[in-house]
């Protein structure tokens, strides 16, 4: 019927030729090729003629294939539906899978969201898990810089969905292009993409995969975070993006690896520090357009700002988003970046700064005593040690602990008090999850416990540490049995919580226990074996057992000295620990010795000017003061106040304390001026930084009234007591032993001011207080009334001062050795009361029992004054 | 499932150059096909006509899903999807022309049929399977062409990659070789054909 039956390979070659060759033509001179075709070959003029025909009536036969477009696995098509939403069109495809554009409509209203189905070969049930875990803290992100996310569940072929916010923008390099923008406008755009960053790692969620992709900004130039937190939930689960070569399809890669940190690439979990390493590649390239290491250049400043962003060692880089937003700011203020060469001493500091650590502050004569007790340091890096028994829970471990201490060392839980409401819930809210996720496995579970446990110890909250870190060591002694390795820190962190709380009897028998599984686990010593000792050492020392602190301290010392690096910190912890305990012993030249030690290791390890080096470095003025090396102490303290005003500036409420502390190294008599000076400064400092009713102005001010009625200067003395009784009544309440203290010393500036009259009513006013706050019974009590005995027999009211010695007689007697200065002071006024009563004899052996218990201190102090003048009148009375 | 991971299995191999395993690919995409769009016209009978596309997604998805490997070789599968989809299709024609005959009680019934193809569509698709067997003998890169592109959806730098050829070939081999059929089709039907128009998708049923 047609040519077709006779057609050959070679007559269709030639046949498709011509078609080809006339459908180049335009339609008027197919005509005339058809007619010269005509004219040799009229079989294949026709042939080509009805072909050009069909092909001119073809309305589009075999346009639409039967089947459409094959998709990569799992990519979807728009139109099809996601549970209650329908997609509109694709916004991207990456390494995790798609994201559509989708509108779900309900009641009429239509809500444009962006949808991320996660890509087929990740869908297993545990990465929906984690989603569906970890939604309610994603939901918590509300920043407007974030986009929220909104919902998540699973198709119906099981693959896990997000829904996000649907952002309308482009990424931030786009924008940046478009716009033009310039140096400052482009810092201070990233500077808004640092705080939304920083903001979720205030709740503990990483973004895991920041590029410019995911830093979208909209048309009115407001930066947007997008898929905040749902890298860190599929890391472990995905692969590079494009990957997908047959070899090696278990090992972990990143999912952008230009922005990908190394521990990011090495497959290791994720912590805040990756972020910010992400962030230091993103700024590179939104001020220069290229990548780090593509040779372009930057200002010097910058160029550190990104360096120190872009440390290979994540505790090299800024501790926080905020941090590096922060340094762009001191940037754009021309002031010096913060960003300098990573050195060893400053990633121990880093570390340093996330340990609590109490410190005893006082005014004249208190020695600022220290206990540490470094907790987190050797037990992550057991954590890290112990890596064959199961891989995928430590990693998930270390993900959650990572989480949470980073989060909480960095800001330093007790310098942010502000955070520790969300700090608390997030806690809250991982302690609840605890049950539901790591019920089946007891080892997992327990380090769970115990880093929150630990987490929440760090807050503070001893009340909520206390129940997990209990439940942890149960956890353990039942499930893992005597010789799990965990049990001696299990113990510990038990044990020093309940410490911490001042349950010092309680905390007492777990923290011997921690020692004593550590001596049988690891009998040739274990760093965690060493903290035991040193918790403990603490503990005895609270509990006045000192012999058996020293004892603790030194074999935790000898531990730490052989099993770790010289300069270790904890080791200089303990070091100082031990030359606190010695000075308690009065063992003043073995104190010194090892708080030198101490001194010497903090300052090569944290740095000459770090807090804990002047801490011990206080330590060795006050124990030098004890030793009665006054001015050794005082060119201490002058050194320390030196450097501190210069670090913290002259204004530091620091300062001040240490200024408090040098005046209280000058005695009576030499230089008061200079006492004066430092306390009125100090005066000043505090109540501009602490607030004007702050306890430790009370203190200061108190200080001062004594040192201004130290020289006879007691009426300007006055309104400091004044003012010191004041505070310490509103805010310690009017019957605190503070209050006693200070209307005693403001009783005797009275006296000694010759104001007797007042100075009684003063002095009984103290002894009631006194006896409120302490017990009638109270040697400090009885001191006082012994006080007021003395101005009521000045002021002739010996009756009333015969009853008060009595009475504070019978509690000094039986509580003091019989050469006790109170005592002492006690016998003085007896003898006094004896002459005024003209009791001559009895006068003479009250005084003769004194003068032959007066130790030498007490014959150059007012009490051996005293006693001599009291001689001279009874050897005169005797001999007329 | 287990013919799924034989077709990963093969798609690897055809995709590391083994012409044996190409052809028994075929076979095996075949009756996952017909597998697959039996299961959905009984799972979702109600005025719904048959996907061919999904149908066709769903086989690749479940062979594809066992392996990300596979989305490397998945011209291959193409290929073989596209000659399975041709014979699946051409069984459904046939068996509704049978139906439609009187003939030997078939093992669809009829409704099962009618959901994939119109009586129309199915007289084109026996008609167009016929044409192309022709072509086949003097022009076996347009139908290959046409067989791809149509049946299987690839796009014209696809069907180069796979035949080695050029995209400017392949574009010409498919105005040349459609025309043709075109003019094969109407002629044996005795109208003008719609099947693939895009206007007649949807309407023409």
């Amino acid at each position: 019927m047609t040519a077709a039956s006779r057609m050959t390979p070679e007559r269709w070659a030639t046949v498709e030729a011509l078609f080809w060759q006339a459908l180049e033509l335009p339609e008027g001179r197919r005509a005339s090729l058809l007619e010269r075709t005509r004219e040799t070959d009229p079989g294949l003029a026709t042939e080509v003629e009805t072909l050009l025909d069909e092909h001119r009536n073809d309305s589009g036969f075999l346009e639409n294939p039967v089947v459409g477009r094959l998709p990569d696995p799992g990519f979807l098509s728009e139109g099809e539906s996601i549970g209650p939403y329908r997609l509109i069109r694709p916004l991207g495809r990456g390494g995790m899978g798609e994201v559509h554009l989708a509108v779900r409509e309900t009641d009429g209203v239509r809500q444009h969201v962006a949808l991320k189905i996660i890509r087929r070969d990740l869908d297993s049930r545990e990465v929906l898990e984690r989603f569906r875990r970890e939604r309610r803290i994603l939901a918590s992100l509300v920043h407007p810089s974030i986009a929220r996310l909104i919902h998540v569940d699973s198709a119906d072929d099981g693959r896990p969905y997000l829904v996000m916010e649907y952002v309308e923008g482009v990424p931030i390099t786009a924008w940046i292009r478009e716009r033009e923008a310039g140096p400052a406008e482009r810092i201070r755009l990233f500077q808004r993409v640092c705080t939304a960053v920083s903001h979720a790692h205030q709740r503990l969620v990483v973004h895991g995969d920041i590029k410019p992709a995911n830093v979208l900004v909209t048309p009115d130039g407001a930066p947007k975070l997008v898929d905040f937190g749902i890298a860190a939930l599929l890391h472990g689960e995905a692969e590079g993006e494009g990957g997908g070569t047959a070899s090696g399809s278990e090992e972990l890669r990143p999912l952008t690896p230009e922005y990908a940190s190394p521990e990011q690439r090495r497959g290791e979990a994720l912590g805040l520090a990756s972020d910010v390493y992400s962030l230091g590649v993103l700024l590179h390239v939104v001020l220069t357009g290229r990548q780090p290491g593509a040779g372009a250049s930057l200002p010097r400043d910058l160029e550190a700002i990104v360096g120190k962003a872009l440390a290979p060692d994540p505790d090299h880089r800024y501790g926080t988003a905020a941090a590096l937003a922060d340094d762009l700011q001191r940037h754009l203020d021309g002031l010096p970046v913060q960003a300098r060469p990573a050195t060893p001493g400053y990633v121990v500091s880093r570390f340093a700064r996330r340990n609590r650590f109490g410190v005893g502050a006082g005014a004249a004569f208190i020695i600022l005593l220290t206990a540490f007790s470094v907790v987190t340091a050797f037990q992550s890096r057991r954590i890290q040690e112990e890596s064959d028994r199961v891989a995928r829970e430590r990693d998930q471990a270390l993900e959650v602990r990572a989480f949470l201490l980073e989060a909480f060392g960095t800001t330093g839980p007790d310098e942010a008090t502000g955070d520790s409401v969300t700090a608390r819930q997030l806690l809250d809210r991982r302690a609840a999850m605890l049950e539901e996720e790591y019920g089946g496995r007891p080892a997992l579970r327990a380090t769970m416990l115990d880093v929150l446990a630990q987490s929440y110890e760090r807050l503070g909250l001893y009340a909520e540490a206390e129940p997990l870190a209990r439940e942890a060591l149960e956890l353990r002694e039942a499930a893992l049995g005597p010789d799990d390795p965990d049990l001696p820190a299990a113990y510990n962190t038990l044990g020093w919580i309940l410490h911490q709380v001042g349950n010092h009897a309680e905390a007492a028998p777990v923290l011997v226990q921690a020692v004593e599984t550590g001596r049988r686990l690891h009998p040739e010593g274990h760093p965690i074996l060493a903290r035991a000792l040193n918790d403990l050492g603490v503990n005895l020392e609270a509990r006045g057992d000192y012999t058996a602190a020293e004892a603790a301290y030194l074999e935790s010392l000898e531990m730490r000295r052989r099993l770790l690096d010289a300069g270790d910190v904890g080791t200089a912890v303990t070091a100082s620990n031990l030359s606190v305990v010695r000075y308690r012993r009065a063992d003043y030249p073995g104190a010194v010795a090892t708080a030198r030690e101490a001194h010497e290791a903090f300052s090569e390890a944290l740095g000459p000017d770090h807090r804990r080096t002047m801490i011990v470095e206080g330590n060795l003025a006050a124990m030098q003061a004890a030793m009665g090396d006054w001015s050794g102490a005082r060119l201490t303290y002058r050194d320390i106040l030196e450097r501190q005003r210069r670090l913290l500036g002259p204004r530091h409420p620091t300062v001040a304390r240490t200024m408090t502390s040098l005046a209280g190294t000058i005695p009576a008599g030499e230089g008061d001026t200079e006492a004066e000076t430092l306390l009125r400064e100090a005066l000043d400092i505090q109540a501009a930084s602490l607030g004007p009713d702050h306890p430790t102005v009370a203190a200061t001010s108190r200080l001062l009234a004594v040192t201004l009625s130290r020289t006879g200067r007691t009426d300007e003395a006055r309104p400091h007591f004044e003012r010191a009784l004041q505070i310490q009544r509103s805010v310690l309440g009017p019957r605190h032993q503070e209050v006693g203290e200070t209307l005693a010393l403001l009783a005797a500036s009275l006296r000694a001011g010759g104001n007797l009259e007042q100075g009684v009513s003063v002095y009984r006013e103290a002894v009631a207080v006194r006896a409120e706050a302490l017990g009638p019974d109270h040697v400090a009590t009885a001191r006082t009334e012994v006080a007021l005995a003395n101005v009521l027999l000045a002021t002739g009211q010996v009756d009333e001062a015969a009853e008060r010695l009595q009475r504070s007689w019978r509690v000094l007697e039986p509580a003091l050795p019989p050469e006790h200065l109170f005592a002492q002071e006690a016998r003085t006024e007896w003898a006094r009361l004896h002459v005024l009563r003209g009791e001559t004899a009895r006068a003479d052996s009250v005084l003769q029992e004194a003068e032959r218990l007066l130790t030498p201190d007490q014959g150059e102090q007012l009490v051996g004054r005293m006693l001599r003048e009291l001689r001279q009148e009874v050897d005169a009375r005797a001999s007329r | 499932m287990e013919s799924s991971e034989a077709i990963t299995r093969l798609l690897r191999e055809a995709g590391a150059g083994d012409e044996e395993a190409a052809h028994r690919l075929l076979p095996l995409v075949y009756d996952e096909l017909r597998e697959i769009a039996h299961r959905h016209l009984r799972k979702e009978r109600v005025g719904h006509t048959l996907n061919t596309t999904a149908l066709v997604h769903e086989a690749w998805i479940r062979v594809a899903g066992q392996d990300r490997t596979v989305w490397q070789n998945r011209l291959h599968f193409y290929a073989v999807a596209s000659t399975a989809m041709r014979r699946v299709l051409l069984n459904y024609a046939e068996k509704r022309r049978a139906q439609k005959r009187g003939g030997n009680a078939p093992h669809v019934p009829l409704e099962e049929v009618e959901e994939i193809l119109g009586e129309r569509e199915a007289e084109e698709i026996e008609a167009l399977d016929e044409a192309l067997n022709r072509l086949k003998a003097f022009n076996p890169r347009g139908e290959a062409v046409v067989v791809y592109r149509f049946f299987g959806g690839l796009t014209h730098d696809e069907i180069a990659d796979l035949l080695g050829t050029s995209t400017v070939t392949v574009r010409r081999s498919w105005s040349s070789a459609r025309s043709w059929l075109r003019r094969e089709v109407r002629v044996t039907l005795g109208f003008e054909p719609e099947l693939g128009v895009p206007q007649a998708e949807g309407g023409g049923r």
